[in-house]
């Protein structure tokens, strides 16, 4: 090897990565490229002593580097020689959503001037992989860290052989994506010694999930969270699902509870996916942790309206979460355990067939532990019920340039409150909800497109039970389903794309109830049957300015024998870029829906369909722009949702059968919802995280109500435009991390929301004292549904600590997280009542806020191996 | 605070105050009954905790529908009319005179009532027995009912007599429905009992009124074609009515009382109602010794079930002693008049009136009657010693 060589070495700088094609977005989300093929530069020759040139390159969506500025640069000489060799690199190129995507990036290059090898030099082998993955570091810088060596850089493999001097030195390892580390070594003249060299990746992520608005790039009303934002926000146990509760346009029922509420709409109008497979629930008992473990899901679409035209059956939002691909490097595998629950992932691959298998998982323990609390009477007599577990299965198998892949998924929950005295006039209350998947899909290449098959069927059980004084009343609820769907999906050209596609779905429902008949007879209530299908196909137009997304879905409804509803929902999406930094947008749709109760319940919307369908009609119009400097994403989006048919009853007047003054406005039962949703968002390119969302909205329903006197005597009945049950004006997150050294972040959220109305319909009944003019007497008397109460407002506070350790071969998160730190609680009614004076028969009215302080405290550790 | 957490949150809307009740039911008559008024009556209670017993004949008119030609009815009431309801009463007042009323205190979406009969009873008086025809025939066996399986029996009937002055005073009262007791007095359901409905000469008195006869019908069962749902009575009014007026004056009218009041309001024909003070005996001594053969007590409240009779003679010795037992009818068919009246330990007891003949066999002269009330007699409307 010659002695006296000059070369230059580039190194890409991370977190100073853009879109080329689109600045105005957030490179959150964005895989960045990768370096395949280096291109060194000379040494300029008699050009002083060298230095660094910072380049800024445009690479395309092919990798290739298209464009080259220079930012700094010790000389003109170093300059011409950087940027003629970077012309020379080759990228895999960023990718966006699974696709390729042209983007910016710094690179530098770094010039020592040449100098002599000591004749008696030594050589240092080695390999060099990432700490706590074990994997191997490609094109790698290896060097001295007093120059005077030429740097080497890592193969395919991660190895590497360096010629050095002899003597103490420092070796510098520097790799994209990891944290510069130096080796101290010592070699003999002549000696070869083989070392093994790990960095520390600049981040660790145990989990690897990304949150955005839409999975197409042509759909409005996009909000993209990425890696620590949904994974260390604070109050969210880590559950990637559970973030969707801070988005802007969401609002929840109760705090803590993750059931959430969009954009005016009601729980059951939001529908929840898992690779296309519909699911009852997000989480389990709708408080606790997701039903899906978190390294299971690749990434979550949220959609507050008009989700694409393949979701269909759905009046208000759509969360679809994507499972990941599946890795077939190695086996992977994660193992986390806290205080209430265990979870566990396991990825094996079988390379030699193409087949992959995942199995995941999670059972919760605090029914044990509150066994053990009940059992030393810390409930006096009471003992609460806390028992859930899930489940899920995958296994890919590669045919050809397609796939097949089965996913089977699902999770149970039995959960309340057994009062051992209910033979003597307590009250035990307990539910169960159960749900099973089986999924089989297919995806395979034909022709232009891709053709995507699939189908699956599924089990849920719901049940109540209801014990007083001993008496046991249940009510149980089972569901089969039985689905299929395919579609074909084509680009043409660069500008267009065309999507197509069918689905089906099959209901079978029955239900037992044993409520007030006794509990050894059993009402089993006529089977529900229902069959519905979609169709749909989708348009897509894009330029550089303009996107067009036009579609159309149409449904039909068919009860056995007769009975068959047909529907249309046309949406169109506009999303327009006069500038790079700024992108306006717009969408409109139709939605149709069953008809829903207020709190889900699954048969109700096939047993009621003869009654009609909800109607939504669905506007937004926004912006979302960058702020260059700042890193500021802020994003503004204005919506009108009207609903033509309001198809929403309480689940009372469902088991009941009964009705109310509303049912009355028959076919004018409709309502609206408006608002306004910002979001500021401060992405993670540094230490510092977070975002602010708020959402002002009023959702209101056209209602007949009466008109009544403190005696309760109807004067009349009227209709008024009133605010719904789930309306709540004010909705506020700010949420906010910090990653320290060491591995050490911590996070916080603040939420805040205004009360919700004190309707009766989630709540207690607004009631005022009243005067019994015959006595004089005060006591207590609703009011009509006009003059209702506000609950209060609620502001909570959450936090989250975590503390990364990298092993060599894994790391481990140790975590903290607690929802509503400082034990704040929401108030979700009132008790009107009258205490009387056991000795002087006085009365005295009292009002007595209900109100449960809900603390939910996340302590464990995650292990990712 | 938990239970009213799962329920409040739960039951979301299952008291929804725009809640629509339906209420439905039918008259029937031999009359048509196209246009027949039927009111519906509600009773309140009040703001503060009360209690008020029987509140349900306190009721006041709410509103008024009428029956079509097939007799049916409805009405619709709003949930929120039912907040701090006791209870609805909807009755029907026919033209023959006759009255029907049911009540209920529960609110379910559907309602269905059972059927408002305009009851023509054929009322007459056989040896001072009272003959009618009940509204339905008469059950073929009446099995006693015990707590527990009310809703395993089939049709039950019950009657109830009333002598009715001109001023209103009941002067005389009888049931056929009476408590089930265990030996003692330990309530085990009641049993319907066919006995006659006496009213002969020493209940009639000298009293001139008429006689109302009322009727209870319960069909838990629903087998019959009269009650469309047998979770409600029926209560109803025959509407003829049988006028009556007696001649049998009793030995004791115009004997003092002093342990009660001078002049004595027990004996002075009067059916005013008198406050006894929970007084433990009441003596009579007559004008001149008789040989008595009953005493009747109207109204009287006694605090037990047990009254003595103790009756002296002349010479002071004692002419005889008897014991009777209150029988007291079971209230839960005919309710109204049951009250509470406070008793000597501080509590309160549950009365109703009664209406008693004890015969008395002695067969000697008597010159003084004492009757003791070994708990107390509480109120009473007149005491009335008869002669052979």
């Amino acid at each position: 090897m010659s002695g006296l060589r000059a070369w230059a070495v580039g190194a890409t700088l991370v977190g100073t990565l853009a879109f080329a094609q689109d600045a105005g977005l957030s490179p959150d989300g964005v895989i960045p490229p990768a370096l395949m093929q280096s291109s060194p530069s000379s040494w300029p020759g008699d050009a002083g002593t060298g230095g660094d040139v910072e380049l800024l390159l445009t690479v395309d969506a092919t990798g290739v580097v298209t464009d080259v500025q220079v930012n700094s640069s010790p000389g003109e000489a170093f300059t011409n020689s950087a940027s003629s060799a970077a012309r020379g690199l080759l990228f895999a190129p960023a990718t966006l959503d699974g696709g390729a995507v042209s983007v910016m990036l710094t690179y530098r290059y770094h010039f020592e001037a040449p100098r002599d090898v000591d004749a008696g030099s030594a050589h240092l082998t080695g390999m060099v992989m990432t700490k706590g993955r074990r994997e191997v570091v490609t094109l790698a810088q290896v060097s001295i860290a007093d120059g005077g060596v030429t740097p080497v850089q890592t193969d395919k493999d991660g190895r590497f052989t360096l010629e050095v001097p002899t003597g103490p030195m420092q070796v510098e390892v520097i790799a994209s994506g990891h944290t510069k580390r130096v080796f101290k070594e010592n070699l003999a003249a002549g000696q070869r010694l083989d070392v093994f060299y790990r960095l520390e990746p600049t981040y660790v992520r145990p989990y690897e999930t990304v949150i955005r608005g839409q999975s197409d790039r042509a759909e409005l009303s996009r909000v993209t969270l990425s890696g620590a934002e949904l994974h260390e926000a604070a109050g969210t146990g880590g559950q990637p699902l559970r973030v969707v509760m801070l988005l802007p346009g969401v609002v929840t029922p109760a705090s803590g509870l993750s059931y959430p509420v969009v954009r005016g709409s009601l729980p059951a109008a939001t529908g929840y996916f898992l690779d296309g497979v519909r699911m009852p629930q997000l989480y389990h008992l709708m408080a606790a942790n997701s039903v899906v473990h978190a390294d299971f899901i690749d990434r979550i679409d949220f959609y507050p309206a008009n989700a694409p035209t393949r979701y269909g059956r759905i009046s208000g939002g759509v969360v679809a979460a994507e499972v990941a691909k599946p890795r077939d490097d190695r086996l992977h595998a994660t193992i986390a355990v806290d205080l209430l629950q265990s979870n566990a992932l396991v990825e094996l691959p079988i390379q030699s067939t193409g087949t992959n298998i995942t199995l995941a998982g999670s059972v919760n323990y605090a029914g044990w532990l509150l066994g053990a609390l009940a059992a030393a009477d810390v409930f006096r007599g009471v003992r609460p019920v806390f028992e859930s577990y899930d489940y899920q299965a995958r296994i890919e198998q590669k045919i050809g340039r397609g796939n097949i892949r089965l996913l089977a998924f699902g999770s149970s929950d039995y959960a309340g409150v057994r009062d051992h005295n209910d033979e003597e006039g307590g009250v035990s209350i307990l539910g169960t909800s159960r749900f099973h998947r089986i999924d089989l899909r297919a995806q395979y290449p034909i022709g232009p497109g891709v053709l995507e098959a699939g189908s699956w069927v599924g089990w849920e059980t719901m049940g109540m039970s209801l014990g007083v004084s001993g008496k046991d009343n249940t009510f149980k609820l089972d569901r089969f389903l039985w689905t299929g769907r395919i579609s074909y999906r084509v680009e043409l050209g660069e500008h267009v794309q065309l999507k197509a596609g069918f689905d089906f779905e099959r209901q079978v429902s029955d239900v037992e109830n044993t409520a007030g008949i006794g509990s050894e007879d059993v009402l089993k209530q006529p089977r529900v049957m229902g069959v519905f299908t979609g169709s749909f196909v989708e348009a897509a137009f894009f330029s550089k300015q303009w996107t067009w997304v036009v579609g159309v879905r149409v449904d039909t409804w068919h009860l056995p024998p007769d009975f068959t509803l047909v529907s249309a929902d046309p949406r169109v999406d506009v999303r327009f870029k006069p500038i790079d930094a700024l992108t306006l947008r717009a969408s409109a749709g139709l939605a149709h829906q069953a008809p829903m109760l207020l709190l889900s319940l699954p048969v109700s919307d096939t047993a009621a369909l003869r009654s009609g369908l909800q109607e939504v009609a669905q506007f937004s119009l926004g912006a979302v722009g960058t702020l260059p400097g700042l890193g500021l994403e802020i994003s503004g989006d204005g919506f009108y949702n009207h609903i033509f048919q309001a198809r929403e009853r309480s689940i009372i007047q469902f088991v009941t059968g009964g009705s109310t003054l509303d049912d009355r406005l028959s076919g004018n039962r409709w309502g609206r919802a408006y608002g306004l949703e910002l979001m500021v968002r401060l992405p993670q390119q540094s230490r510092l995280f977070g975002w602010l969302s708020y959402t002002l909205m009023r959702s209101e329903r056209l209602r007949r109500f009466a008109l009544f006197t403190p005696d309760f005597t109807v004067a009349e009945d009227t209709t008024a435009m009133l605010p719904f049950a789930f309306d709540q004006t004010h909705t506020l997150n700010l949420t906010l991390g910090y990653v320290l050294p060491k591995g050490f972040r911590l996070s916080a959220s603040v939420h805040f929301n205004s009360g919700r109305p004190e309707s009766g319909e989630f709540s207690s009944r607004t009631s005022r004292l009243a005067e019994n003019p015959e006595t004089g007497v005060q006591g207590w008397a609703e009011v009509p549904l006009n003059q209702v109460d506000r609950l209060p407002a609620y502001a909570r506070l959450d936090l989250r600590a975590s503390k990364t350790i990298t092993f060599s071969n894994f790391s481990a998160e140790l975590y903290l997280d607690i929802l509503n730190t400082l034990g704040i609680p929401e108030v979700y009614g009132y008790r009107y009542s009258t205490n009387v004076n056991f000795f002087t028969g006085e009365p005295t009215p009292a009002k007595e806020a209900f109100s449960v302080p809900i603390v939910l405290p996340t302590l464990g550790v995650k292990v990712v191996y | 605070m938990w239970r009213f957490v799962v329920i409040t949150l739960a039951c979301a809307g299952c008291t929804n105050p725009d809640d629509i009740l339906a209420v439905h039911g039918s008259v029937a008559s031999v009359d048509p009954v196209e246009g027949q008024v039927v009111r519906v009556l509600r009773y309140l209670y009040p703001l503060e905790y009360q209690f008020v017993p029987n509140a349900c004949s306190l009721a006041t008119p709410l509103k008024e529908v009428r029956a079509d030609a097939e007799g049916n009815y409805s009405f619709e009431l709003f949930r929120v009319e039912t907040r701090n309801a006791i209870c609805f009463r909807v009755d029907a007042h026919f033209p023959s005179g006759s009255v029907a009323w049911s009540e209920f205190g529960s609110y379910a979406p559907e309602t269905q009532l059972p059927v408002l009969l305009d009851w023509r009873a054929a009322l007459g008086l056989d040896g001072g027995v009272l003959q009618f025809d009940p509204p339905v025939p008469w059950p073929d066996d009446l099995p006693p009912v015990r707590i527990g399986a009310v809703t395993h029996v089939g049709i039950q009937l019950a009657h109830q007599e009333q002598l009715l002055t001109i001023d209103g005073g009941v002067a005389w009262q009888a049931e056929d429905r009476f408590p089930l007791l265990d030996g003692g007095s330990e309530y085990l359901g009641y049993q319907l009992e066919r006995e006659p409905l006496v009213l002969d000469a020493i209940r009639l008195e000298d009293f001139e009124g008429k006689l109302r006869l009322n009727a209870y019908l319960f069909d838990p069962d629903e087998e019959t074609p009269l009650f469309s749902s047998g979770t409600f009575a029926t209560r109803m009014t025959a509407g003829d009515q049988l006028a009556l007026h007696g001649t049998l004056v009793p030995v004791s009218r115009g004997l003092a009382c002093p342990e009660v009041a001078t002049p004595c309001p027990l004996t002075d024909g009067e059916l005013a109602e008198v406050d006894a003070g929970m007084i433990n005996e009441v003596s009579f001594k007559l004008t001149t010794p008789e040989i008595l053969s009953a005493v009747v007590l109207r109204d009287a409240w006694v605090a037990d079930d047990v009254v003595h009779v103790v009756l002296t003679q002349s010479d002071g010795g004692l002419g005889g002693e008897f014991e009777a037992t209150v029988r007291k009818p079971d209230p839960s068919a005919f309710p109204s008049g049951v009250s509470y009246v406070r008793i000597s330990d501080g509590g309160y007891a549950a009365f109703r009136p009664n209406y008693m003949v004890i015969p008395l066999d002695a067969g000697t002269s008597t010159s003084r009657v004492t009757l003791q009330f070994p708990s107390g007699l509480a109120r009473i409307k007149e005491v009335s010693l008869f002669g052979p």
